[in-house]
């Protein structure tokens, strides 16, 4: 009875990359797969291929961004993109032009795909709504919605260590209330079939009935770390709390930081990650995020190669439909002005 | 023309009586006649906001819908906190249609939840009650000289329960849903928290309390212990909130973006079993029309609200099947019980009657309004439940 994902084209293939919450495991899986063979890329001599080769990427940053935004920058120049980088945090935005007037500024530049990093639950869903239909909008993080390309790398991060993910006993610490990270991750390691997935902080960093997201609520970090076999930690987003929901970070260590300790109750080859930037001292003990259990590193190296495998996927389906606009044959305006008149999602297992 | 005898549902009376018309296309067997509906809260966004709607195409959507009398809620701007702006909305209303316009006086100056408005002064120009709008008073000090002054003159308030701090945090009910989207949720205990701190003033204050499109299942209970122990309470729900529930906002479904969110599905029940044993007095129509950029942006940062008289005389022709009860049973809903609230007369002159046909078709018509039921003619594509959308109301010379 809700809206359609307009993740999906009229083709019924994945036209955007906005959310995990509704892919399925094929899909993730081939994502997965697309990017064991981007990981090379960056060991050989020249370290690009020519996929997205005449198209151009923009990277759309309503809000300030580092790692995520180098990230997506490389894996475009690696699949020999042309990357527009266009600082939205003290531009037109703030001088009072609406979100779709700068979206309708950036499609008329030509460009194939967005990048979209936003402040708003939803925003990259909105501008997936409103952009013109030959055009790809991956999702950058939104609010505290979604982040999907991080849920991706961190499932490709698993996957390496671990294998299959029906055995895996996954622990995330930490602030889930306010956590994008999390909420893809806990999306993709259901779709996955993990065998346990435990969130474990205060009442006050857990999302009202977490339990429906298909996790079990630990308070107690000790008892929650038993049996792991991936710890992960999140970094508090002291932006997005309102009002008091941890006395400080000193406590917030005190009960739940991650101490070489604490870790040693889990599985003695449990792998600890980190989504970045690590609080030192707060969510996560610098021995630990330097120490032998840690893939932290290696999560952001595949960063980039989970990102180049993303948009390659999008691009390469929504090839068909520029190509019908180019011959006339698709009106190349935005697909709907309206948000009850999104084209249907197509019936069956979309391809990937 | 040809003559109908009908049901004729008069205030006060245990019985329809017959009323003998001449109608020009034939009514169903189902038309009944009643007086003009009464709506305790509606926003009619004039003067000041015009961009969404105005008093003439709302007044005249009202009475398509049925209504006689509406209450305007006072978040006009300026607020309704002058007998100036009460003169220019009745003015403007009474050049237009025959729905009379009640402005809802504002209980604060500028709805700032500070100082004191002159109530009698208001009260005199035409203001039946007074209100808050959607900001709650955080102040119980101000809240509580508010209704000691207006229990003086025996002068109804008209407050939407919500606890000042929890409200303006959240977009959509805290739930499932809305933890799933990561959306910032208003969660239950908002309303709850304050409308027992209101429960408790009103009762000290002996003040009028009525409670303002509630909308969930706690409030109920609060309400029904409330009245059991002898305050004088009453209650209304807009009548959205007796069909949609927090689902329908998956997919970031702007369009069910409201100031009081949609609930559970157990909220959703409780409010129709408040409804059907009467904790509940008055259905509202909480219509609030947006223009058509209002829900450009992205959920959270959408302007809240809903148009309703598009669909209002639908919606609440459905009820009287979905809650097992006769149209004879729920006509207080949205007549006498309001009219009490306002210390209207129904049955003094001149006060509209209608020719309510409930079989006949419609088409509900909203372009460029953000409804979400524009154009549809059964809820079942939005909620899943089987609810026709039909009925016509026609105002009798």
């Amino acid at each position: 009875m809700s809206l359609p994902s307009p993740q999906f084209n009229q083709l019924g293939t994945l036209q955007h990359f906005l959310t995990l919450d509704g892919l399925d495991k094929a899909t993730l899986t081939a994502i997965m797969d697309a990017a064991e063979n981007f990981t090379s890329v960056g060991d050989r001599m020249i370290k690009n291929v020519p996929l997205l080769r005449g198209k151009t990427v923009a990277n759309l940053f309503f809000e300030n961004s580092t790692r995520t935004r180098t990230a997506f920058e490389l894996a475009a120049k690696r699949l020999s993109a042309d990357l527009l980088n266009v600082d939205l945090v003290t531009s037109s935005t703030n001088k009072g032009e609406s979100l779709l007037d700068t979206l309708r500024v950036l499609e008329s530049l030509q460009c194939d795909m967005f990048i979209v990093r936003h402040g708003e639950s939803g925003a990259a869903d909105f501008i997936a709504r409103h952009v013109k239909p030959t055009i790809n909008v991956v999702n950058g993080g939104d609010g505290q919605a979604s982040h999907p390309t991080q849920g991706m790398l961190d499932m490709f991060t698993i996957r390496q260590h671990k294998g299959d993910f029906e055995k895996l006993c996954v622990v995330i610490i930490g602030d889930i209330r306010h956590s994008r990270v999390a909420r893809s991750g806990i999306a993709a390691l259901n779709t996955l079939g993990a065998g346990e997935i435990r969130v474990v902080g205060p009442r006050t960093l857990m999302p009202t009935d977490v339990e429906s997201m298909g996790v079990s609520w630990y308070s107690d970090l000790e008892k929650a770390l038993h049996g792991a076999d991936v710890v992960m930690g999140l970094r508090l987003q002291t932006e997005r709390m309102s009002g008091i929901t941890i006395p400080s970070s000193r406590e917030f260590f005190a009960t739940y930081g991650l101490t070489k300790e604490r870790l040693a109750l889990a599985k003695p080859d449990a792998i600890v990650m980190h989504p970045g930037p690590t609080n030192r001292g707060v969510e996560i003990s610098a021995e630990v995020a330097d120490g032998p259990q840690s893939v932290i590193l290696d999560q952001v190296t595949n960063g980039v190669a989970i990102r180049m495998a993303v948009m390659s996927i999008v691009m390469g389906n929504a090839e068909p439909l520029r190509e019908a606009a180019a011959n006339g044959v698709l009106e190349d305006t935005p697909s709907n002005k309206k948000t009850n008149s999104t084209p249907s999602e197509k019936a069956g297992s979309p391809h990937v | 023309m040809s003559k109908v005898n009908l049901p004729f549902y008069e205030a006060g009376a245990d019985a329809p009586s017959t009323m003998s018309l001449s109608v020009e296309t034939t009514a169903s067997p189902t038309a009944f006649v009643t007086h003009g509906f009464v709506d305790l809260y509606a926003r009619l966004c004039e003067p000041g906001l015009k961009r969404r709607g105005n008093i003439e195409r709302e007044t005249l959507l009202a009475m398509r819908s049925g209504f006689a009398h509406i209450v305007c809620s006072p978040d006009t701007q300026p607020s309704i906190d002058s007998t100036a702006t009460v003169q220019q909305i009745k003015a403007t209303a009474s050049a237009v249609a025959s729905t009379q316009v009640h402005p809802m006086g504002a209980l604060t100056i500028g709805l700032e939840g500070s100082k004191l408005t002159e109530l009698t002064t208001l009260h005199a120009a035409g203001c039946l009650i007074f209100g808050q709008a959607d900001q709650p008073i955080a102040d119980s000090a101000v809240l509580l000289r508010a209704m000691e002054y207006a229990s003086t003159f025996h002068i109804p308030i008209s407050l939407v329960p919500i606890d000042a701090a929890f409200g303006h945090t959240g977009c959509v009910h805290d739930g499932p849903v809305a933890s799933r989207h990561g959306l910032p949720g208003i969660p239950a205990l908002a309303e709850t928290a304050g409308l027992a701190r209101l429960l408790e003033l009103a009762n000290d204050s002996g003040c009028r309390l009525h409670l303002s499109r509630i909308s969930c299942a706690r409030s109920v209970e609060l309400i029904r212990a409330a009245k059991a122990a002898g305050i004088d309470v009453t209650a209304d729900v807009g009548i959205h909130h007796l069909f949609f529930t927090d689902e329908q906002i998956n997919g970031y479904d702007s369009r069910f973006h409201s100031a009081v969110p949609f609930r559970s599905m157990a909220d959703r029940e409780a409010l129709r079993l408040g409804v059907s044993d009467g904790v509940i007095d008055a259905i509202c129509s909480d219509h609030a029309p947006l223009d058509s950029d209002a829900r450009l942006a992205p959920l959270p940062a959408t302007a809240p609200g809903l148009s309703c008289y598009p669909q209002f005389l639908s919606l609440w022709l459905a009820l009287p099947k979905l809650l097992g009860l006769s149209v004879a049973d729920l006509l207080p809903t949205i007549t006498t019980s309001p009219a009490n609230i306002l210390g209207l007369d129904l049955t003094a002159s001149p006060s509209a009657k209608f020719l309510i046909d409930p079989d006949a078709a419609t088409v509900i018509n909203d372009e460029g309004h953000q409804n979400p039921l524009a154009g549809i003619n059964n809820l079942k594509e939005i909620t899943g439940e089987d609810v026709e959308l039909k009925g016509s109301a026609t105002q009798l010379v």
